[in-house]
């Protein structure tokens, strides 16, 4: 008994994932059209060893939204080229979270470079926060070099994560009381500054300033 | 009997396919029980490598349960698709699993938070939604319960106007927005994001360390 469960369950593994796996709230949320569309896809996803939850969640979302099936369907594929840039700049073996706050932070506009410098700067660590914060500032209309810089470069100096939340908690609470986006992040940035060691310790990360390096503009959400 | 209808010519997993196509269908809820159950054992063997599916079910030495829930996740891969390989393989476990199970059961996270050296990073942190307005019925949604409307419900509290509801999250950024009366609503308290997608504003939480 026990070694029929386990050579069925090692056949079972050997299988592509795409023959077995139906997602049923696809299933039930979408069209067959949409459905066959997001399909090839999650097939495309699999078969490149990418995450495929957040391309069904995308799917889900697109339908609570009301899209059109076309623009979900765009929006899926759309997501699996961020996902594959974000892994790839954060090689070489980027956790499935921080591939999707990679990609998160690349539909805002972030570079593929700046996703590379961050993981030179923390090279084992989650960067899943640093890349949410960073996307949450170009959010509250940071622009993408500046936000990048100050990511990096408090990041460098070995700012905690939650350091980095609460710099982002109140560039938005300053931007809602009337504050420019960029003022409000100079400030908080200073007062962060005052309690980290000084900057410019970590190797490889010379870049920052480039403007090859960050070259994502000005673009705002 | 079994031998006619799998064919004698099958090489051995042909053989093992057919078979369990033959398998009947099983209502979901059952399947999300039992996926749940799997689960709690899994987070309970917990080892370094938990992030593998076989080692553990395969290994010979291990006890008669360990073969049970591999016999319950070889039924449960045909007969849902899948579902127990890309649920084990993906990155939020706990917020993806049905409603019910995600928001009531605090042991699911456990799963996610012993099977790597960085056990608080995977970790869940229970996270709160609150709604503030008068309404009828107020449904969280999101991209931590697959954007269904049926899925998280806010509960009143009695005699205000105060809604809310507690989920665990993975660190990292979650974007939502509430359902207030079948009325997409964004959280006035939070900050929202642009949809590059799809156009359609939502609220953005980031959720740190407890």
């Amino acid at each position: 008994m026990m070694k029929r469960a386990s050579c069925a369950l090692v056949m079972l593994a050997a299988l592509p994932l795409s023959s077995l796996a139906q997602d049923t709230r696809l299933d039930s949320r979408l069209d067959t059209a949409t459905r066959a569309m997001v399909a090839r896809t999650l097939d495309t996803a699999r078969a490149r060893g990418l995450p495929v939850e957040p391309l069904v969640d995308k799917a889900l979302e697109g339908v609570t939204k009301r899209a059109a099936a076309s623009r979900i369907a765009a929006a899926v594929s759309a997501l699996l080229r961020r996902l594959e840039t974000s892994r790839e700049a954060l090689a070489p073996d980027p956790a499935p979270r921080d591939i999707v706050a990679g990609a998160d932070a690349l539909a805002y506009g972030a570079t593929r470079q700046a996703l590379v410098t961050m993981r030179t700067i923390r090279p084992n660590g989650s960067l899943a926060i640093p890349l949410a914060v960073l996307t949450q500032l170009v959010a509250s209309g940071v622009s993408v070099n500046r936000a990048t810089r100050v990511v990096a470069d408090l990041l460098k100096r070995g700012a905690r994560d939650e350091q980095l939340i609460a710099l982002q908690d109140d560039v938005r609470s300053y931007v809602a009381a009337g504050a420019s986006p960029e003022a409000a992040l100079d400030v908080r940035t200073r007062g962060l500054n005052a309690v980290l060691p000084p900057g410019g310790a970590a190797s490889g990360v010379g870049d920052l300033s480039s403007p090859t390096a960050l070259s994502g503009g000005t673009k705002k959400p | 009997m079994a031998n006619q209808r799998f064919g004698r010519g099958m090489n051995p997993v042909e053989r093992a396919l057919a078979s369990l196509r033959e398998l009947p269908d099983v209502d979901r809820e059952a399947v999300a029980r039992v996926v749940v159950a799997a689960a709690r054992v899994r987070a309970q063997d917990a080892e370094p490598n938990e992030d593998d599916l076989l080692p553990a079910a395969i290994e010979p030495a291990r006890s008669g349960r360990v073969v049970a829930v591999a016999a319950a996740a070889v039924i449960l891969l045909v007969i849902g698709g899948g579902a127990v390989v890309w649920r084990a393989s993906r990155p939020y476990p706990a917020a993806s699993l049905p409603s019910p199970v995600a928001t009531n059961s605090p042991s699911i996270p456990a799963i996610s938070a012993a099977s790597r050296p960085d056990a608080t990073e995977s970790m869940t942190i229970p996270t709160q939604f609150v709604y503030d307005g008068r309404a009828r019925r107020v449904a969280l949604v999101g991209d931590f319960n697959g954007w269904d409307e049926e899925a998280t419900l806010l509960v009143r509290e009695p005699g205000s106007s105060l809604w809310s509801v507690t989920v665990p999250l993975q660190r990292g950024r979650h974007v939502y927005a509430f359902i207030v009366d079948s009325t997409w609503t964004t959280d006035r308290r939070a900050p929202t994001s642009r949809d590059p997608d799809f156009g359609v504003e939502g609220s953005v939480v980031i959720v740190g360390r407890p």
